[in-house]
């Protein structure tokens, strides 16, 4: 209740509470209802609705996410719905409109007989539709079910998929992490059903938090995006839960070489309410202890479940949970060379993710008002949408070495609450929307076995943002988006007004020109230094008095242009300013507050090349390619950061071949990123105040490398290629789907990280590969 | 001797994660030496101590094979501890005074019988030699080391190409005369000191010598509680930092900044940055020390186990064996304890069914093994192999 208090505020800050339902005019009344697959009752997403009175075409509109769709002011009386979505046969459906009245009605359509045509429509109709309808920028869809032909390791991973895709930079193999056009990897927005996520990783970034089965869409916007997305500087990452909406039980059980899972959903009979869950656990410990004597004592177990009700009215309410635990727990005496003698501790480090939110949303249809007082109403236009969120998010860890002997402990919280209320009018689509976001962050590093609070910081900040969008059709060729975010945080006297705009040219029908550009602000900051190659997971902390919030501008200008249906070519030139990035400070007095992070400036500057030949036929798949130079400024040093790969290309590549194999191939190459060449090293001595001497009692000698300029060196250029094949076989109501995979396929020794040694002569320097290469087999069966 | 930090577990836990990485190694190939070299001091003033000690050496460039595995030789900590020491500097520590010191690099030793120690060098702590009729310009050796005061040390290479500088103020702490051992129960006893800080205090250091290495604690607190459960971080494998049967020793310092930020950071191993220096011209530390706190612990257990015990032998001139069960993990227990024979040392074992290995220490450090003894334990007995040359197995009953 606590969590749905701020969101109802929020809706009458708006005035939804003050929204009167549509008054229809004496002839007119409106039709709604929903598109559905005539066989899997799945809702059918971006479908093409068009309203025929006579014989003339009076409104069209497109069906959102829940396959949902609304026409209102349509003439009383009989209506012909011709209604298309690309994969289906099209459809027509006579309803009846009734004067002062909303109608409901249902669309059944019939898919064309190809494999997975839903899949490959779906991916081709939202591109397509974004591309006519939005102004966006660096906006990337993929199919949460096309992302199983990405040859994988181990395991199906969104967030692996993401790193192909233009703009987005991937350090190494080892990290699921990914850098956007140049930012650093807390500058990406990360949301699951709109619900932030904060660390979307297990096992120390090698794999995603989102589990394949329950993703129905990927949605990266890579720069210049729109008002409605706050609170980060670089990229957003929207992913979308899969609905099941089917009748009665289905679901996925998959076990692969790493993990098992199971994902189970259907539909209520009525036909309002479906749902899905599902769950997975990783049994790498078990795998590790048949190679190694030496134990692997991680696992990580993860759970999701996402319900979906359609309410009266045309309503929907949709609920998502995410549950993840990721435990590293030992002795490490089992880690230790000489356990012969060491006595041992026990070690837990366990750390995960927990979400829910509640997101409803209601079409008000045509002739929604607020009442403006003295008996003047604000009419909203043909019709309306209102959309409530609230939602609970939090991250958190704990580290304990030696049963007291140091604990860390962080945890963050965002009780998000948002509404959004939009209108269409003529030619625009008007939005605005208000969040509030209270935070609850902590950081804690103790030594009770010593009794000693080495370190403590609490921070409660709240973010309050409003934002204004509207998506305009200025001319049949002119599409213009222009909006902007207020927003404040407590705890600082800042204040952010980041305007945001977008224009669309449309030379013709399949080519457009787009610049867009805008203000962006961060204020929760990872604790992370870039530099570091890996990541198990970062601490946040707010901005406060002693940190500043970050801010970003991008300039983003491109072309998109279609051949057909289902191929296109975007070419995205960009630049980007960051101001106030925070970095974490090695020389910060844990007793002092302030001095947790120096400052950075920096600024990126690019072209991104995409070519995407959707999945239609037999072949599907995108080229995308990315030039970037990036620099950061501190102190008056200027330096390449580390995410600064200057190009990187992807070929990613699927066949459908027509006995049932799906042939996966993925090759990417990048030039080396940037690192710290070691100049030297330095033998570590320790005083020895009570006899006066240096190193006495010293068992293991510390010996550290020193570093050159900061990333002054480049490692050498990375390439691999890998490859998939999968095979369905039908058996009754069950498809059975074994899949192989061969990650680096002609194992490239890619370069992770360098050593040195420089106690020897001549110095040394050994290099420490990514990925050898790497079969992974696995074993899916649908029901 | 870092203070507890995140930075610092950090890698453990990575490493403890890269134990998934299928990674090898690859590429190993030889790179020419930094073409400039880099100057390594290290120098802390202790008001308590007879002298300042000061290393200088080269940061480790590959010019010069070092041996890392060399017996390390408290008197010759550069040269035997792994490093590329620099003869010939000119080291001179400056007092606000105006009065300064020239160091003796100990390949002049000025005592007969040191030890040569290249890259050691010594400047007396005391009132300056007054000129006599017979020596009417003694040199500048000696310098007081006050507290409270501010120093400023020089050191120039013999070729006077590079100059490393430094500054440090000794804390305004009272030092305290070393306290008397006592009995200390890791399984049931809390240590708890406490001192009397001064001014230029920047953080008191609490340092605990352990047989695998240093514990050590950085805390702004004057006081302190050091459970006997307490677990070394900072040593492979984070052994128990009280092991008994051993003699250890937990101190407590007043130190300066510049001490605190050399021992509480460290570079990174992907970065080589992240120490924090405070010298200027070159890397290390000048510091300052102040002993507030010696104590001295002579470590037991509380004795539960069945091997765990005294054990004495009938045999002439065999040692006494004090036997604590460490910890036990499947099936292997592994013990601590001590031998006594003229004089203690330490002891570890290991004991699988009723084999039984002991060994015995040359002195309190787990590396320093002496002597490796198999044998059995059955009831209240054991029997070791080794204890006399030549001689049939020892047989050691508990009393």
């Amino acid at each position: 209740m606590a969590v749905l208090r701020p969101a109802l505020a929020l809706a009458l800050a708006l005035g939804v509470a003050a929204v009167r339902a549509p008054a229809q005019s004496d002839s007119t009344g409106t039709l709604r209802g929903v598109v559905r697959n005539a066989a899997s009752g799945e809702p059918i997403v971006r479908a093409s609705v068009t309203a025929v009175v006579g014989n003339v075409a009076v409104r069209s509109v497109a069906t959102d996410d829940t396959g949902r769709f609304s026409i209102s002011r349509l003439p009383a009386g009989a209506v012909l719905l011709k209604v298309r979505a690309l994969g289906y046969r099209a459809t027509e459906t006579q309803a009846v409109v009734v004067a002062g009245e909303a109608a409901d009605v249902t669309v059944p359509m019939s898919a064309v007989p190809v494999r997975l045509s839903t899949v490959q429509t779906e991916a081709r109709a939202r591109e397509r539709e974004r591309f006519e309808s939005v102004p966006d920028v660096g906006s990337l869809t993929v199919s949460g079910k096309s992302l199983a032909t990405v040859p994988v390791v181990g395991e199906a991973d969104v967030l692996r998929a993401v790193q192909l895709l233009p703009g987005v930079v991937a350090r190494n193999d080892y990290d699921a992490g990914y850098s956007v056009r140049g930012g650093e990897t807390d500058q990406n927005l990360v949301l699951l059903d709109g619900i932030p996520v904060y660390n979307p990783f297990h096992l120390g970034g090698l794999f995603g938090t989102f589990m394949d089965e329950t993703v129905q869409d990927v949605n990266l916007l890579t720069g210049g995006f729109p008002s409605s997305y706050g609170g980060r500087l670089s990229s957003v990452l929207d992913v979308v839960s899969n609905t099941e909406a089917r009748r009665g039980l289905h679901g996925t059980a998959e076990a692969s070489l790493l993990a098992s899972h199971v994902a189970l959903g259907g539909a209520l009979p009525d036909g309002k309410t479906s749902w899905n869950i599902a769950g997975r656990r990783t049994y790498a410990d078990a795998v590790a202890g048949m190679f190694t004597d030496t134990p692997l004592p991680y696992h990580f177990q993860d759970a999701q479940a996402h319900l979906h009700r359609e309410m009266p009215h045309g309503g929907t309410l949709t609920a998502t949970a995410y549950w993840g635990d990721d435990v590293l727990a030992g002795t490490f005496a089992d880690f230790t060379a000489d356990s012969e003698s060491v006595g041992g501790g026990d070690f837990s480090f366990d750390w995960g993710n927990k979400l829910a939110g509640l997101t409803w949303t209601q079409p008000l249809g045509a002739g929604a008002s607020i009442p403006l007082g003295a008996g003047r109403a604000l009419t909203l236009g043909d019709s309306a949408d209102l959309m409530v969120r609230a939602s609970y998010t939090t991250f958190g860890t704990t580290l304990d070495l030696g049963s007291g002997s140091f604990v860390l402990h962080n945890h963050v919280q965002e009780m998000h609450s948002s509404a959004a209320l939009t209108w269409y009018t003529g030619r625009h689509a008007r939005t605005v929307g208000a969040e509030v976001s209270p935070y609850r962050l902590e950081y804690q590093v103790t030594s009770p076995q010593v009794g000693a609070n080495l370190f403590e910081l609490g921070q409660h900040p709240v973010s309050t943002s409003l934002w204004v969008d509207d998506a305009w059709r200025l001319r049949d060729r002119l599409l213009l988006r222009v909006g902007g975010r207020g927003e404040h945080l407590t705890g600082t006297s800042w204040y952010g007004l980041s305007p945001r705009a977008a224009v669309r040219y449309f030379v013709n029908r399949d080519l457009a020109v787009t610049v867009a550009g805008g203000q962006y602000a961060q204020w929760i900051h990872a604790v992370r230094n870039e530099d570091t190659p890996i990541r198990i997971f970062d601490f946040w902390v707010s901005a406060d008095r002693f940190v500043k919030v970050s801010t970003a501008q991008h300039v983003v200008a491109g072309a998109e242009r279609w051949f057909g249906d289902t191929r296109f070519v975007r070419a995205e030139g960009y630049y980007k300013r960051y101001h106030d990035l925070p970095e974490p400070n090695p020389a910060d007095d844990p007793t002092l507050r302030g001095d947790e992070f120096t400052i950075m400036d920096g600024s990126t500057y690019g072209l991104d090349v995409l070519v995407k030949q959707i999945e239609a036929g037999a072949v599907g798949g995108w080229i995308s390619y990315g030039y970037a130079v990036s620099a950061r400024a501190r102190d008056g040093v200027r330096f390449a950061p580390a995410q600064d790969r200057r190009h990187n290309l992807n070929v990613v590549a699927t066949w459908r071949t027509p006995r049932h194999y799906i042939i996966g191939a993925r090759f990417g190459y990048g030039s080396g990123t940037p690192f710290t060449d070691i100049a030297g090293q330095i033998v570590r001595r320790v005083y020895d105040g009570t006899t006066n001497l240096w190193d006495s009692g010293i068992v293991t000698r510390d010996i550290e490398p020193v570093g050159g300029n900061r990333n002054g060196a480049r490692y050498p250029d990375f390439q691999r290629l890998d490859l998939s094949v999968t095979r369905h076989f039908d058996h009754g109501r069950t498809v059975w789907t074994p899949y192989l995979s061969l990650v680096n396929a002609y194992n490239r020794k890619n370069v992770f990280i360098y050593t040195f040694d420089y106690t020897a002569n001549p110095p040394t320097r050994e290099a420490t590969s990514q990925f050898p290469i790497l079969p992974t087999v696995g074993l899916s069966v649908d029901f | 001797m870092p203070r507890p930090a995140p930075r610092r577990a950090a890698p453990a836990v990575l490493a403890a994660l890269c134990l998934a990485i299928p990674a090898c190694q690859f590429d190993k190939v030889a790179v020419a030496a930094p073409r400039r070299e880099q100057l390594v001091v290290h120098a802390v003033l202790n008001p308590r101590a007879g002298e300042v000690v000061i290393l200088v050496e080269r940061l480790l460039s590959g010019r010069v094979p070092v041996d890392r595995k060399a017996p390390f030789d408290p008197g010759d900590p550069v040269a035997s501890g792994a490093g590329d020491p620099v003869t010939g500097a000119t080291v001179v520590l400056y007092a606000e005074s105006g009065d300064s010191a020239y160091a003796l690099e100990n390949a002049t030793p000025p005592v007969a019988g040191a030890v040569r120690a290249d890259g050691v060098y010594h400047i007396g702590n005391g009132p300056e030699v007054q000129p006599t009729l017979s020596n009417p310009n003694p040199p500048d050796i000696r310098i007081p080391i006050g507290r409270g005061a501010r120093y400023r040390l020089r050191v120039t290479t013999a070729d006077g190409f590079t100059t490393v500088t430094g500054v440090t103020t000794v804390p305004d702490a009272l030092p305290a005369n070393p306290d008397p051992a006592i009995v200390f129960n890791r399984d049931q006893d809390t240590l708890a000191l406490q001192w009397t800080g001064g001014p230029a205090t920047r953080r008191y250091a609490v340092r605990v010598d352990t047989p695998y290495g240093l514990f050590f604690l950085f805390t702004d607190s004057t006081s302190v509680h050091l459970r006997g459960t307490l677990q070394n971080l900072f040593a492979e494998g984070f052994p128990r930092a009280f092991q008994p049967g051993f003699d250890e020793t937990v101190s407590v310092a007043a130190v300066d900044g510049n001490f605190f930020d050399y021992y509480r950071s460290r570079n990174s191993p992907f970065t080589g940055s992240g120490l924090i220096n405070h010298l200027t011209g070159g890397i290390g530390l000048f510091g300052s020390y102040v002993p507030l706190r010696t104590r001295p612990l002579a470590v037991t257990g509380t004795r539960t186990q069945p091997v765990e015990g005294r054990y004495t032998s009938t045999a002439p001139g065999a040692p006494v064996l004090d036997i604590w069960v460490e910890s036990r993990d499947g099936g292997v227990t592994r013990l601590t304890g001590k031998v006594t024979l003229q004089g203690t040392r330490g002891l570890l074992g290991r004991l699988a069914g009723s084999r039984l290995s002991l060994v015995v220490l040359s002195g309190w450090s787990a590396t320093d093994t002496a002597s490796v003894h198999p044998g059995t334990f059955a009831g209240d007995s054991i029997v070791l192999s080794g204890v006399f040359q030549g001689q049939p197995p020892t047989v050691f009953h508990k009393t």
